[in-house]
């Protein structure tokens, strides 16, 4: 059976869901509103988690269950968590089922595309950029900084300069302009994080065990995701950076990553994040790429997925990108 | 230099850096908005941080003691009420950050899961106490780990094979299991039909006991930089 977490309108959940139906496979959804009327029994036994996870249809024991894909959301501001309005401590039980699901999602035998445990790198983005680092990407010089002092001498070394969020709240990624001269001494409440712009062509790379699917993309932002002339196109990555980016994928331990990369004038490659739970359909349907079949095919391998065979998936021929 | 994060008015920290035997500086969540943290990826040996309102280049920091649980929107009083929660997340994401990568020993350093290292919940410290033989060796009591000392007792024994030397080595193998410098583990095996169970694990040292003190001081002071 393979588990299912999150949200119904979630859509790369909705993705994959869809694509394991078609294949047939035992699908059990728990949807995250409805999350009061789920409970797991879990207990430690001779070194082993065992237990059982109720739901509406019936109750599964966790020995059954051989593949999860979890993409939970923050339960403390999810709108609609049915039963919640008649009973307010159902957040509180929520919360404890949220609690074991990850303690086992951790340390179950199944599939589990990603563990917990390895999707919390990216909640602090100069952590992240330390591990990138280590994993021998280029990574643009980063500084936090309350020092206006400090900023402003930054800011004159780079000469270019972006500044967003720390942690993984998302932000509206900006460029420093003359007018943010007079604003820095701000930086003095909160630390605040810069980051030499780096000039080149972006692209996100999804990373499925060893599948690389690789988009191009061309916007004139400084953020391409709030820019609406952004397009994508699916390419094929050079051999070594494909590579280096499933290195680094499983480096982070994670089987599914969407890595963010810039490719500089002078074919430098800096990473810039790995996203532990990427919204892939963004990029999966504006090119075709079939992550969600490839996210299928791995929750459905009964030997876990440990058949590693390196590959590209590569770029279709253009016609088909243009349909 | 020891420099202790803790809340602000935390007199218990206080105490603990006065009574150091060398140079000691409370960080507090204040300390966060004040000018002179100054931190860069892949160089954070050259950081300058903020303690007792005063710029520290880290380079003079000896060790670093957090019994802060997480910054909290409430500490951040010198921000404007509406900035604060983004504050907090914000400092919770840069304190991960700063307190996983310093060079000076951490106790316990920052994990991405927890200010507070591995981030476990109770099912996994029972699990992995099982895996290590702590539990079946352990009866009902309180257990402490700094660095590689044990102390603690038994309040109730009913294992009278094993003795305190497997006690502390299945602590020692559990410690080094989560990567943890310190651990206090209330263990509850008052129902003769099972096995013992851990009830409680404190991962934040408890610094107004005198014996936790002395023996971090011990653990630290001969602990090894990371660079």
């Amino acid at each position: 059976m393979i588990l299912l977490w999150g949200l119904q309108d979630d859509g790369p959940l909705a993705a994959v869901r869809r694509e394991l139906e078609r294949s047939g496979a035992e699908v059990l959804f728990i949807d995250q509103r409805r999350t009061p009327q789920h409970h797991l029994a879990l207990e430690a036994n001779c070194g082993r988690f065992g237990g059982s996870l109720s739901h509406p249809g019936g109750a599964t024991k966790l020995e059954q269950i051989h593949a999860v894909y979890p993409r939970p959301y923050d339960i403390t501001t999810l709108d609609g968590l049915e039963i919640l309005d008649e009973r307010p401590d159902m957040l509180a039980i929520a919360a404890e089922f949220e609690r074991r699901m990850l303690a086992w999602l951790d340390h179950t035998p199944a599939v589990v595309v990603n563990r917990p445990s390895a999707m919390t790198s990216n909640a602090s983005k100069p952590f992240q950029l330390e591990l990138i680092r280590a994993a021998g990407w280029l990574v643009p010089p980063t500084l936090v900084t309350t020092s206006a002092s400090d900023a402003h001498d930054w800011w004159d070394r780079h000469q270019r300069c972006i500044y967003k969020s720390i942690s993984s709240q998302r932000s509206i990624v900006s460029e420093l302009s003359p007018d943010h001269r007079l604003r820095l001494d701000d930086v003095a409440w909160c630390p605040t994080q810069f980051q030499k712009r780096i000039d080149g062509v972006d692209y996100r790379v999804h990373v499925i065990d060893d599948c690389v699917y690789a988009t191009r993309i061309t916007s004139s932002g400084d953020d391409y995701r709030y820019d609406t002339s952004t397009h994508l196109d699916w390419i094929q990555l050079p051999d070594d950076v494909s590579c280096r980016c499933i290195e680094l994928a499983r480096s982070l331990e994670l089987r599914f990553a969407g890595i963010d990369l810039r490719r500089t004038p002078a074919d430098d490659w800096y990473c810039f994040e790995v996203n532990p739970s990427p919204g892939f359909t963004y990029f999966a349907d504006a090119t075709g790429q079939p992550i969600a079949e490839q996210l299928a095919t791995i929750l459905c391998d009964q030997d876990g997925g440990q058949r590693a065979i390196h590959r590209e998936e590569a770029a279709p021929a253009r016609g088909m990108l243009d349909r | 230099m020891l420099v202790i994060v803790a809340a602000e008015l935390d007199a218990v920290a206080v105490a603990a850096a006065s009574s150091w035997n060398g140079p000691a500086r409370v960080c507090t969540p204040a300390d966060l908005s004040r000018p002179g943290w100054s931190v860069e990826v892949g160089n954070l040996a050259g950081a300058s941080i903020v303690a007792d309102a005063q710029r520290v280049s880290l380079r003079d920091v000896r060790a670093i003691v957090n019994v802060l649980p997480g910054l909290a929107p409430p500490q951040l009083f010198r921000i404007e009420e509406e900035d604060r929660t983004y504050a907090a997340i914000e400092g919770n994401a840069f304190l991960t950050w700063l307190l996983a990568f310093a060079p000076c020993p951490v106790t316990n350093r920052a994990t991405a899961a927890s200010l507070h290292g591995c981030g476990w919940g109770n099912e996994r410290w029972n699990l992995e106490a099982q895996r290590c033989g702590l539990l079946a060796v352990a009866d009902t009591g309180t257990f402490t780990l700094v660095g590689d000392t044990v102390f603690g007792s038994f309040t109730v024994r009913r294992t009278p094979r094993s003795g305190p030397s497997q006690l502390e080595s299945g602590m020692r193998l559990l410690a080094r299991t989560a990567r943890m410098s310190y651990l206090r583990i209330e263990i509850d095996g008052t129902d003769q039909r099972t096995p013992p169970v851990i009830r409680r694990v404190h991962v934040v040292p408890d610094l107004s006991d005198q014996v936790v003190v002395a023996s971090l001081r011990r653990h630290l002071l001969t602990s090894r930089s990371l660079t």
